[in-house]
């Protein structure tokens, strides 16, 4: 089957991402998204509309210092949800590092994305790393 | 857009596991199916084959406790992925635990051959199961 056009809009996301283009993620991110960072760490909770999201992922790139990819798997959509599955990879300056699966779901509406759930196949070294 | 085949698929067997009906849940299992169950619990690891699979189900019940599927949320399928967006229960006697969840699986020619299950609250369902 062919994919469905939403793939396309979460592989933008990440690339827009990964070079840290605010305008591009600017238009693909809703301005009153939800996002919620999860786990049990400084970063975590709810973080309402996308001021605060940028905000969020502005504690991301400081605290790794830059040292912070994702690698696709794969990413699937339907005309609700994305799910990209991945591995991250955050580092920080002081050495410690964490390379773990991560599933990110996606909220999808008029082509944005209106909320964001993300899911670590090892929660207690995503906690580690980002103490 | 109409749901992947393999989301079809992959929904079939999460119904007969929502309800319990072991029958359909085995036959959309692959013999050399691999199971990963996350977490820090004696019913965490990973679990080969159909009777592997089908086998940790029965030792959670002889055991008291049980999985339960509070909602279906969305089935996400391409053509080697599906991945469920669910709401479970984990029940042992008195003690539960809730939480959102995705399951990852590899599907292929309608069977479920490999599953990764995600929990956005472990340490609760770790702490419940033992």
């Amino acid at each position: 089957m062919d994919e469905h056009p939403n793939v396309d809009l979460i592989r933008k996301g990440y690339a827009a991402f990964g070079s840290a283009d605010m305008a591009t993620l600017g238009e693909l991110i809703a301005s009153d998204v939800v996002w919620h960072s999860w786990g049990n760490n400084p970063l975590a909770g709810d973080y309402e509309g996308q001021e605060a999201t940028f905000g969020l992922f502005g504690r991301f790139f400081e605290l790794s210092a830059g040292d912070m990819s994702q690698e696709l798997h794969a990413v699937l959509a339907d005309d609700e949800h994305g799910v990209a599955m991945l591995k991250q990879h955050i580092g920080r300056p002081d050495g410690r590092s964490y390379d773990g699966n991560e599933v990110h779901v996606f909220h999808l509406k008029d082509g944005k994305v209106t909320e964001f759930w993300g899911f670590s196949s090892d929660q207690a070294a995503s906690d580690a790393v980002l103490a | 857009m109409a749901d992947h085949p393999n989301a079809a698929a992959a929904r079939v067997a999460l119904e007969a596991f929502a309800k319990g009906d072991v029958d359909t849940l085995a036959a959309a299992i692959a013999d050399d199916a691999v199971w990963h169950i996350p977490g820090s619990n004696r019913f965490a690891g990973d679990f080969t084959g159909r009777a592997g699979v089908l086998g940790r189900f029965e030792h959670m019940a002889e055991a008291g406790m049980r999985t339960s599927v509070d909602e279906i949320h969305d089935v996400v399928g391409g053509d080697e992925h599906v991945v469920a967006l669910v709401k479970i229960t984990v029940t042992s006697g008195d003690a539960m635990a809730s939480a959102g969840s995705v399951w990852v699986m590899h599907v292929k020619d309608g069977m479920v051959h490999e599953f990764w299950g995600m929990n956005d609250n472990q340490a609760e369902i770790d702490r419940v199961l033992g």
